[in-house]
This record gives C-alpha cells, sequence and structure tokens, in this order.
C-alpha cells in the first residue's frame, strides 16, 4: 500500500498551542487592565502643534519676513528655542514647499527652488562656522534674491488679489 | 472588558483580511513544492547543502509574493524537504519583506538611498542570521520523506489543487492563528494612541519600543513599506524605521512558536535574541546617518494606531463599530482571496475528516509509474495532446513566469496617471460632500484612500518612466499635507478646524490637478478667461557651491 503523505495532524499540536496563547494571554492581559486612564490622558496631552512656531502661513509671509530680517541685522528670532540665523535658514528652506502652496507658476516656482536648495547649503556652512544674521546678508546676492521674491510676490498678490 | 475583546476582535479581523492573499498563495506555493517539485527538486531548488542555500533563498524570498503568515506553509514544507534551518530561516525572514511592488513603492516615496541601506542591512542580517544558525547548529535538518511520484497531466492538477486544501487545514494555519491571536494581544495591551508618539527623532528608546510592539505586530509588507516612508516623511526615529520592517514585517507570534516547536526552545530563544540585538545594533547605527534633512519632526504620527486598540473609550455600540470599522478596511482583492481562503479550509476540514486514509490522494497519485510511462509513449508517438516537459523546463517557467507576474502586478496595481486622476477626483467629491456633513466616520474612511491613490501617481509615473516633476512633486506633497491636517482635526472632531483643512485641501487638490494635468485642470480653464499680467522680474542669483 502507498503510504500518502499528510501536512501533519492539526490537532495534534493543538493542546500546546492553547497553552501557549493562554500563558502569553495572561501575562499580558493583567498590563491591559489598568489602560483606560492612560488612555484618555495620553488623547487629552495631544498638542496637536503641526508647525514650528516661525513656519510663516504664506509665501508672502515668508518673503516678508525674510526682508524684515535682512534689512534689520539686530532682529530676534520670532521662535524663543532658535536662533534669528536658523530662522533664517528655516525660511529660505521652506520657500518650495510654500512656493507649491500658492498660485505661483512652474517657472517662479523652479527659478526659487533652485535658488533654495544652494543658498540653504552655503548658509548652513557658514552658521557651522559661526557666522551671524549681519553675515549671511552680506552674502554675494542674497539680498538681491531676498528682493527679487518679494517682486515675484508683489506681482502675484497683485494677479490673484489675495494672498490666499 | 468589552473596549478589551472588541478592539483584539477589530485588529485581528483586520489583519487576517489583510492577509489572506498572501497566505493563499502561500498554501500554493506550499503544494507546488509538495506535489510538483517534491522534495528532492525543492532541496535541489534551493541549492541543495552548498553555500549556494542562503543566496537562493534571498531570491525566491524576494520574488515570492508572500508575507510572515503566508510564508509559514511554505517554510513547512521546506523543513520536510530536508532544507538547513539557516536557510529556511534565512528565507522566511526575507520573503515577506520585500517585494517588487514594495520595494518600488518605497523607492518613490522615500530617499532611495536610504531604501536602498535599509535592503542591504536586512540582507546582512538575514545572512548573518542564517550562518549563525548553521553554524550554532551544524546538520540541523531533517532527513526528507519519501514521496510517491505525482503523475503528469489532469491528475497533477488535481493532486496540486487537493494538496492545497490540505494545506489550508494543516498545522501551519494554527502558526498563522497564533500569529492573529498575538495581533489581539497586542491591542489589548496598548490603549488607542498610545504609540502616537513613540518613534520621536530624538527618543533612544524608539527603536527598543518599537522592537517591542513589532515582534507581535503583524503587518503585510506594503503596509511596512508605507509606514517607513511615513516616518521618513514625519522626520521619526530612523533606528525604529528599521526595527519596524524587519521584526515588524519578518517576525510573529506564529513563526516564533514555529520555529520553538520545530528546533526546540533553547536554539529558538538564543536565535530570536541574536537577531533582536543584531537589528538593533544596526537600527542605532544607521539612525543618524540616515537621518532626512530639512525635515520637520511632527510632535506625533497616527502610523502605528492600527497596532493599537482601536476605541479611545467604552460604551455602547461597541459591536456595531466593530463591525463597520472591519467592513470598512476590507479591498476587494482582499474580500476575493477571504472567500477562497475560507472555501480552501472547508475542503481541506472534509477532506482531512472523510478520508483519513489518504484515498483521494492516493487515486490522484495511483499507479503513477504505469500511467506516466504509457503517456510519455503516447506523447511520442504523437497521439496525446499532453507532453512531458523536462523538470527544468517547468522549474525556468516558473522562475520567469513570476518575474512576468510580478511585473504585470506592478503596472495593474499602479495604474496610469490618468485612471488615478479619475479615481482621485471622484473620492475628493465624497471627501468634501462628507467633511461638509461633518461626518467623522466617513471623513476618517475616505483620507487613507485619498493617501493611498496620491502614493500611487507617484509610484506610477516613476514606473512608466514619466517621473513628476519637482513642481508636480512639491504639489503633491502640499496636498498631502494638507489631507492629514485634515485627518487630525477629524479625528478631534473640530468642526472649525475641519472646515478651515477642508478649503485648504480643496485648493491644494486642485493645484495638483493643474500641476498634473494643466490643458484639463478647471482652474486652467477658469484662468484663460481671467486677464494675467505678464511678469517681468529679474533671475534669481543662484550662488555656485
Amino acid at each position: 500500500m502507498m503510504k500518502i503523505c499528510q501536512p501533519n495532524d492539526p490537532f495534534r499540536i493543538l493542546p500546546s498551542c492553547w497553552i501557549l496563547v493562554l500563558l502569553l494571554g495572561g501575562i499580558w492581559l493583567p498590563f491591559a487592565g489598568c489602560r483606560n486612564q492612560s488612555s484618555t490622558s495620553s488623547q487629552e496631552e495631544e498638542s496637536h502643534e503641526h508647525f514650528p512656531v516661525h513656519w510663516p502661513k504664506t509665501i508672502f509671509a515668508a518673503s516678508e519676513r525674510m526682508s524684515e530680517l535682512s534689512k534689520s541685522v539686530e532682529a530676534t528670532s520670532s521662535n524663543p528655542e532658535i536662533s534669528v540665523e536658523r530662522e533664517f535658514i528655516d525660511l529660505i528652506r521652506w520657500l518650495p514647499e510654500l512656493a507649491a502652496d500658492s498660485e505661483l507658476s512652474e517657472k517662479d516656482f523652479n527659478r526659487i527652488d533652485a535658488w533654495s536648495a544652494k543658498t540653504v547649503l552655503l548658509l548652513e556652512e557658514q552658521v557651522a562656522n559661526g557666522k551671524k544674521l549681519k553675515d549671511l546678508v552680506e552674502l554675494d546676492g542674497l539680498i538681491s534674491n531676498v528682493e527679487m521674491l518679494a517682486d515675484v510676490c508683489r506681482l502675484e498678490l497683485d494677479r490673484t488679489g489675495s494672498p490666499e | 472588558m468589552d473596549l478589551l475583546f472588541w478592539g483584539a476582535i477589530v485588529r485581528m479581523s483586520q489583519a487576517a483580511v489583510a492577509a489572506c492573499p498572501t497566505i493563499v498563495v502561500g498554501w500554493i506555493v506550499a503544494a507546488v513544492f509538495e506535489r510538483i517539485l517534491g522534495r528532492e527538486g525543492t532541496l535541489k531548488l534551493f541549492g541543495g547543502h552548498t553555500w549556494r542555500q542562503l543566496p537562493y533563498a534571498w531570491i525566491l524570498g524576494m520574488l515570492l509574493p508572500v508575507c510572515s503568515l503566508g510564508v509559514i506553509p511554505v517554510m513547512v514544507q521546506m523543513r520536510r524537504s530536508g532544507i538547513a534551518g539557516g536557510t529556511i530561516l534565512a528565507f522566511g525572514l526575507t520573503a515577506p519583506l520585500f517585494n517588487p511592488i514594495s520595494v518600488l513603492y518605497g523607492l518613490t516615496l522615500s530617499d532611495p538611498v536610504a531604501i536602498f541601506v535599509f535592503c542591504m542591512c536586512s540582507l546582512t542580517i538575514v545572512t548573518v542570521m542564517g550562518l549563525v544558525w548553521d553554524k550554532m547548529f551544524p546538520s540541523n535538518w531533517i532527513q526528507p520523506e519519501l514521496l510517491p511520484k505525482t503523475p503528469f497531466g489532469i491528475r497533477r492538477v488535481g493532486a496540486v489543487a487537493l494538496s492545497v486544501c490540505q494545506q489550508a487545514f494543516s498545522t501551519s494555519t494554527l502558526y498563522i492563528l497564533l500569529a492573529l491571536v498575538g495581533v489581539g494581544l497586542l491591542s489589548m495591551f496598548l490603549p488607542a494612541g498610545f504609540l502616537q508618539k513613540a518613534a520621536g527623532k530624538d527618543d533612544m528608546t524608539a527603536p527598543l519600543t518599537m522592537a517591542a510592539v513589532a515582534t507581535l505586530a503583524y503587518i503585510t509588507p506594503m503596509v511596512a513599506i508605507v509606514q517607513i516612508a511615513s516616518m521618513f516623511q514625519h522626520g521619526n526615529s530612523i533606528g525604529a524605521a528599521f526595527t519596524l520592517l524587519v521584526l515588524g514585517t519578518g517576525v510573529n507570534l506564529g513563526l516564533i512558536a514555529w520555529i520553538v516547536l520545530n528546533y526546540k526552545a533553547r536554539p529558538a530563544i538564543a536565535w530570536l535574541g541574536f537577531l533582536m540585538l543584531l537589528v538593533l545594533t544596526l537600527a542605532y547605527c544607521i539612525d543618524r546617518p540616515l537621518r532626512p534633512k530639512g525635515v520637520e519632526p511632527a510632535d506625533h504620527t497616527h502610523a502605528f494606531d492600527v497596532y493599537c486598540n482601536p476605541f479611545p473609550s467604552g460604551g455602547p455600540g461597541l459591536m456595531e463599530s466593530s463591525w463597520r470599522m472591519i467592513r470598512d478596511s476590507w479591498k476587494a482583492e482582499e474580500l476575493i482571496a477571504a472567500v477562497a481562503a475560507f472555501f480552501l479550509l472547508v475542503v481541506g476540514a472534509f477532506n482531512y475528516h472523510g478520508d483519513r486514509n489518504g484515498r483521494w490522494m492516493g487515486y490522484l497519485l495511483g499507479s503513477t509509474d504505469r500511467e506516466s510511462n504509457e503517456w510519455a509513449t503516447a506523447s511520442t508517438i504523437g497521439l496525446q495532446r499532453d507532453i512531458i516537459l523536462p523538470k527544468s523546463v517547468i522549474a525556468a517557467s516558473c522562475f520567469l513566469g513570476l518575474i512576468a507576474a510580478s511585473v504585470v502586478a506592478c503596472f495593474l496595481y499602479y495604474p496610469p496617471r490618468s485612471e488615478i486622476r479619475k479615481e482621485m477626483v471622484m473620492n475628493h467629491a465624497d471627501l468634501m460632500a462628507d467633511c461638509a456633513r461633518y461626518d467623522w466616520e466617513r471623513i476618517m474612511y475616505w483620507i487613507p484612500i485619498q493617501e493611498d491613490w496620491a502614493h500611487k501617481m507617484e509610484v506610477s509615473a516613476y514606473l512608466r518612466r514619466q517621473p513628476l516633476t519637482r513642481f508636480q512633486r512639491m504639489k503633491l506633497q502640499v496636498f498631502m499635507s494638507k489631507l492629514e491636517l485634515l485627518e487630525h482635526a477629524a479625528e478631534d472632531h473640530e468642526k472649525e478646524e475641519v472646515d478651515l483643512w477642508k478649503k485648504e485641501m480643496n485648493r491644494a487638490f486642485q493645484r495638483l490637478r493643474n500641476a498634473m494635468d494643466p490643458e484639463f485642470g478647471p482652474t486652467a480653464l477658469t484662468s484663460l478667461t481671467q486677464p494675467t499680467k505678464v511678469k517681468v522680474v529679474g533671475t534669481f542669483h543662484v550662488p555656485s557651491t
């Protein structure tokens, strides 16, 4: 008689399986018992701070703040947790996202994006070397680019009629 | 107690349904190993007991679309074929980690370098674990039992079909159930929202926490890759993301139980401990170098909510809510696979109880030699339509078929951009309507679907060699972030916030449509009717670095 190979008898290991489940359940359940208060409190504590304090709502706000910082090098950061240099770099880094969140054309976006990517690298290097905001704004072409961004934003505002 | 019970039921059911397609694939692969390749053929496929066994385990593991549950029946067959323990465990860890669809998805969602490093680190772990096992426990394979030869033709098809049913109603299904029980236990232990702050960028304990959670969790390869991409985007701990990938996708309670029962407790525990140690060491090593630059870390994430209890508080109607949650998480393909799995289980149970002597299989395998010889003779004289293909031809066609099926599956899973756009427009309309009605459950139902399509748009473009421009990618990113903010507002049932983010999300969606398809976008049409001033501004001075 030919021996037919069947997969293992499913009920042979059943008792050991369920013993394992019960053991594991026994270990975990006491922890599960004291759960409700922590659940509620953790939800209540959830702060929902999705943006950093110095996040500008629009590219127009970013441009305005950058102009402000580049003109007044003694300015202080709007976020007490970071330096004004860090705020300036962050604003430039966020420009592509803010530009994408506006009606700016692809051409304008690409120009802003390219400028942002290169400038952030350069500024990071300068800040790592201990340079301050007044040194940063003196970098070749930075002020003129900030002014150019302000021009782009002004034209866009004229066209759309609102920062929204 | 109701809360714990229903929470566990929801999570177990969601995991079971999500796993059905890959479990069915696992049963089919196991049946093919048993009835077509046979014990000797399976051993040969994995390189025998030579140095080739581990690389073969990788390659086959990456090609087979199975998850950590579907891999169990395949591992059972590998063990019975006399394959070394290290190779089986390497295959068991690799197969759920990667498949072509998930790697493709990951490459477009995260930094490709990071995904490449993740893949390489995972393969290192798998290789080291396989080598360590074979070194620690040499000659850890069993002598393969002899199987009767499977005849050619329709009987072989029948034998494979019956074997699939037998795989469905076998010990491997008990291990799968045990893994699902692990998912339920995890949801009982973790209150709703418990892991929202568990993977912070600067949290040194994040990989450890993730290791504890991921061992019990069940994650499909696709879900894992989406979660990892989300962790990159949200500036979460990269070490935790890596731990989640290896332990969450590769290990579960059923797999651990299988290793313990097949290789005894002490070696299994030692292996698991070493795996944890290796994963955590690599996780801490790559955490800082791979940290994405310029990403603002989010204060919390909802990526891991699926491992926690779904209900923040108890109350009446938990049963109805549970049913609705389970139903909402079903996808069409998963439902079809669930029906198929149920059918196979029923037939398998019927076969088990009604045919304890194995007469059905005996009939299908019966008088093999005589019949196959007859058929072979008949085919050579051209009287029979069947031809007997050499095993090498069958193996080569299976392998190439697997690759072809993977490619086709990628194109099916990621439809053309135009199709995705249509789906997104329809979902957007539904989402907007539900936002207007403040129908919280429906809003929470549509947002993940819309997010999924948005992800698919990027992968589809990449797959069809029409990658999105930086402008389009940023529009997509802005849209996704607005969707996420809407999701947070809807979770908290904040009507004012929902109104605000609905408006923002709608605007971002229209901009995305225009960016993707400028000639057909609605705002492009309206802009034609409005005079547009010509911008005359200079060019930005780009500094040279």
